[in-house]
């Protein structure tokens, strides 16, 4: 008897929104395969040296390009290199930068959005004009201009592209500040003297950041996406480090005669933005009910 | 609408402005310039070249120069390209561009609503699924993936058609399909959330209480209130073919002003780099333009009021 009342505390205990979300998740099969997916992918990348004898950077010219066998499972490129550990390297750096990139735009999104929200009035209608304004640079073509004239750096790949996608963060923090701002806790935190900085800080960015890192996960595959399109120009990272982009690019140069260099990834990359976009749809629906309907 | 289109205007100003400082800016202060690719240019000539375009006098005076000129819509000289000015090489090239743009948008908005509004009259049967798994299919998608792909497979194997080039009307399928697909597929599910939620309304049940057939409701009733989600998401698709046309151009190379940019990027040629920028700035602000009007023309329930 006692253990069923243990039992019951426990269930009554678990019934919160996160808990809800999850059972939402875990019933959408598209969103779990897609899960899996990206958490093989992403475990593969990180384990890549245990997995291949191969370095990525060992060229092989005697033996060229060959095409997948036991010994090379993607087959190699026309350096010789063993296409599949290149593959999972690429990996390593298209998930990384997508990673990287969207924690920049959201610490800068956020912050924005945030404040912009909760001050409202002639503040918000600025800050918003601004971002409304900013939409209309061409800012691919800044970053394509960025890439060429500071060199290839690793780290500015993901500044640049952070700097690009706040815009969106923004607005969905904006909004998630402007329904929060009305509710009883913060006029209460309001009334007893807690600076604005601090609401904010405290009390608006933990409440909005559920909503905001689901479409966070979102902001992940067009930022993987965003490097692959640099690196696809040969922009992006250099040789002898690889991303999908470059690889891609790469087999689309000698898909002619070696077409395994196209596809294994073009497959990779595909497969793996299709999982996230699948997760990331997912978790919308599971956690942000309220826009599930669009 | 006239007043609309003024502080639309007047609003761009500053935008265009920051763009042109930025861009400036951000040229100049990289290192190397347009000549050091010639190593075997003398000092003498480096020097000349340099008072030639006015690269020795001080940068500030190198920005308000500029600046003057673009105003009066001058984009100045190619360092690339002796004796072209920016100005031309834009109007030999844009043409291209705008021609696969036009292609793509074109292809995008009808299959995009063709295949919304045949899932959206008969949802959750193969009628609806099997065009919104193409979309996803389209929006997973990157061009630089499908691009090469349709052409080992259409090109390469099949023959049907041309690897490169851009003459005969067969070589522009593969570069409108890869370039469109992106917003064919995003059209397709926007306009099949539209038509759902026009389908449900009243007045589309008094025209099937009046035995109109079902086609016939969907194309004459429901199709103008459906797209209003397409029409709204045309601003971003304009700007997201204008970028999408530099790998596109690159992947068939099409001799358009999208490789030209890459082009003049990777050779500094300053004036180019900053004149392409600036002209797909306002391209882009026109496009928008253009969208909110439209969007005011189809919905009677906004007005110019709310766009400003």
């Amino acid at each position: 008897m006692n253990d069923d009342f243990a039992a019951l505390d426990k269930a009554e205990k678990g019934s919160s929104l996160w808990r809800d979300g999850w059972r939402r998740l875990r019933r959408n099969k598209l969103a779990m395969a897609g899960m899996v997916v990206v958490a093989v992918v992403a475990a593969m990348s990180l384990a890549a040296p245990y997995l291949s004898s191969h370095a990525y950077a060992d060229q092989n010219l005697d033996l060229g390009a060959v095409g997948p066998s036991l010994q090379h499972l993607c087959g190699t490129d026309t350096l010789g290199r063993d296409l599949f550990v290149r593959l999972l390297y690429g990996g390593r750096v298209s998930l990384g930068v997508g990673l990287c990139a969207t924690l920049v735009s959201l610490t800068i999104g956020v912050a924005y959005g945030s404040i912009s929200g909760y001050a409202g009035g002639r503040a918000d209608m600025v800050m918003m004009r601004l971002v409304d304004a900013l939409y209309a640079v061409p800012f691919t073509m800044l970053v394509i201009i960025l890439m060429v004239m500071f060199g290839r750096n690793f780290i500015l790949i993901f500044v640049a592209i952070g700097a690009i996608e706040w815009l969106t963060m923004a607005r969905i923090a904006r909004g998630q500040a402007m329904s929060l701002k009305h509710k009883e806790f913060i006029e209460a935190a309001r009334a007893m003297g807690v600076p604005p900085w601090a609401i904010v800080w405290r009390h608006i960015v933990p409440n909005a950041l559920g909503v905001i890192i689901v479409y966070a996960t979102l902001t992940v595959p067009r930022v993987i996406m965003l490097e692959a399109f640099l690196s696809f120009l040969g922009l992006g990272v250099q040789a002898p480090m690889c991303s999908w982009g470059t690889l891609v690019g790469e087999g689309a140069m000698e898909m002619e005669q070696y077409p395994w260099m196209l596809f294994f990834p073009a497959m990779f990359f595909s497969a793996t933005l299709f999982s996230l976009n699948f997760l990331g749809d997912g978790l919308r629906d599971a956690f942000d009910p309220k826009a599930a309907k669009n | 609408m006239f007043v609309f289109i003024i502080r639309r205007a007047i609003e761009t100003i500053p935008v265009l402005w920051f763009v042109a400082t930025l861009t400036f800016f951000m040229v100049r202060l990289a290192p190397g310039g347009p000549f050091s690719a010639e190593r075997h240019v003398s000092p003498e000539t480096l020097a000349s070249l340099n008072q030639h375009y006015g690269l020795d006098k001080p940068l500030v005076q190198q920005y308000f120069t500029y600046l003057g000129k673009v105003v009066k819509g001058d984009l100045g000289p190619s360092f690339a390209y002796r004796n072209r000015t920016v100005n031309e090489i834009i109007a030999a090239k844009f043409p291209v561009s705008l021609q696969l743009g036009l292609l793509a948008m074109a292809f995008a908005l009808v299959a995009g609503v063709t295949a919304g509004t045949l899932a959206a009259t008969k949802s959750n049967c193969p009628r609806d699924y099997v065009p919104m798994s193409l979309a996803m299919l389209g929006i997973c998608l990157p061009s630089f993936v499908l691009g090469p792909c349709l052409v080992w497979l259409f090109a390469l194997k099949l023959g049907w058609v041309n690897v490169l080039g851009w003459e005969t009307l067969g070589d522009m399928v593969l570069p409108t399909l890869t370039l469109g697909a992106l917003y064919a597929a995003n059209i397709a599910r926007l306009a099949r959330g539209g038509m759902l939620e026009v389908m449900s309304m009243d007045f589309i049940r008094v025209a099937r209480a009046k035995g109109v057939p079902e086609w016939k409701i969907a194309v004459k009733h429901a199709l103008r209130g459906g797209m209003l989600p397409v029409v709204s998401y045309l601003g971003p698709a304009v700007a997201g073919v204008v970028t999408g046309s530099f790998v596109v151009e690159t992947i068939f190379q099409i001799p358009g002003l999208g490789r030209e940019f890459i082009q003049a990027a990777l050779n500094r040629d300053y004036t180019m780099i900053m004149g392409t920028v600036l002209f797909y700035a306002v391209l882009i602000v026109v496009c928008n333009t253009v969208v909110d009007i439209l969007q005011v023309a189809l919905d009677p329930r906004l007005s110019f009021k709310d766009k400003a």
